[in-house]
């Protein structure tokens, strides 16, 4: 025989008593509650039935993962090594670095021998090893050799010999 | 973070003395501001995520960024609703990175010192926790949320609606749906 639930008119207590009885089972019942709270259970079956429900399904509570607290400090640990950038020190490191590389790009320009294997980046630093090197004639990696002198010009004609 | 102190003359600092004290280096101020809320902030992301594992690791993600961004905090609302805002946006970001599905995956309990049960009873016990927590996870997202925050962490319902985007009174409805299915499924013949 299958009974049905017994349908008990809520008085304001009850209502009172069904918005207090979670914080009971969570522990944070208000000071002074808890008198008033076990006093209304006592007396009222339904509420004493929806109190024994509700601990039930407290009971079913999903605790926290061990070491989770450990793993949250670690985290922030890690966070605060991380570099933090802000404009002011992106402008104080990225200037430098912005001059270095215009640097090593016209300078390439410069000394590029013009064969354009590496388009240059592989001598870009390198230091001139021989005339083709000297800067006096190249403009744009291409050889100019108006205004050369003559002494470069005939060392140009001897190294085009060899 | 090297600076350590004890709370003398506070016992238990609430959380606006505690944040204040972690900004101003205390580290045992950040670790009893961890220990605190964790638990809300892992069962919040878990009723919306449904995914013990993903819960741990948005828990994680969320306490860190709140703790990194401590100054942001201006005392506007309590620390834990702050604290559940972060969460939110960090669950739903999870949520839209994985396109989880909502269903339960609660077949495993997590580790936890806890979970030791004692020998009597134990798988019975398990079941039944098992049956409790798959229930939970049918409820629609709104009336889980208010259930777990009002039950397993005692919120007060304005804190509900704030963490469930909701007003007081429609926490309050939520939870009591939520409990009222709860004992549909869980109870059908009525207390035992």
């Amino acid at each position: 025989m299958t009974s049905t639930p017994s349908i008990t008119p809520l008085t304001p207590e009850c209502v009172r008593t069904r918005d207090l009885l979670p914080l009971r089972e969570a522990g944070t019942l208000p000071p002074g509650a808890e008198g008033e709270l076990t006093a209304h259970v006592a007396s009222c079956e339904a509420c004493a039935a929806e109190a024994r429900f509700l601990a039930r399904v407290a009971g079913a509570r999903v605790e926290v993962p061990a070491g989770l607290t450990a793993r949250v400090l670690d985290g922030v640990r890690r966070e605060a090594r991380r570099p933090v950038f802000t404009p002011a020190r992106t402008l104080l490191w990225g200037l430098p670095i912005a001059a270095a590389l215009i640097l090593a790009l016209g300078t390439n320009l410069l000394w590029n021998t013009g064969n354009g294997s590496d388009g240059g980046w592989g001598t870009a630093l390198e230091a001139p090893t021989s005339t083709w090197g000297d800067e006096e004639w190249m403009v744009a990696g291409a050889p100019h050799l108006g205004g050369v002198s003559d002494d470069v010009l005939r060392d140009l004609m001897e190294e085009i010999e060899r | 973070m090297d600076k350590v102190t004890d709370f003398p003359n506070d016992p238990v600092p609430d959380d606006d003395a505690l944040v204040a004290r972690a900004l101003d280096g205390d580290s045992r101020a950040l670790e009893a501001l961890v220990e605190r809320h964790q638990g809300v902030v892992f069962r919040y992301v878990l009723g919306i995520l449904n995914d013990a594992d993903a819960a741990a690791d948005v828990a994680q993600e969320t306490l860190v960024k709140a703790i990194r961004n401590l100054k942001g905090f201006r005392g506007d609302a309590a620390f834990r609703t702050w604290l559940l805002a972060i969460a939110r946006n960090e669950a739903r970001g999870a949520l839209r990175k994985e396109k989880r599905s909502r269903e339960s995956s609660f077949d495993e309990l997590p580790e936890s010192a806890d979970d030791a049960v004692a020998p009597d009873g134990a798988a019975e016990n398990r079941e039944e926790t098992l049956r409790i927590r798959r229930a939970l996870s049918r409820l629609p997202e709104k009336q889980r949320l208010s259930v777990s925050l009002r039950l397993f962490d005692g919120l007060s319902f304005r804190e509900v609606g704030a963490a469930t985007d909701s007003s007081e009174g429609s926490a309050r409805v939520n939870y009591h749906h939520g409990i009222r299915k709860l004992r549909e499924w869980l109870d059908p013949e009525g207390d035992r």
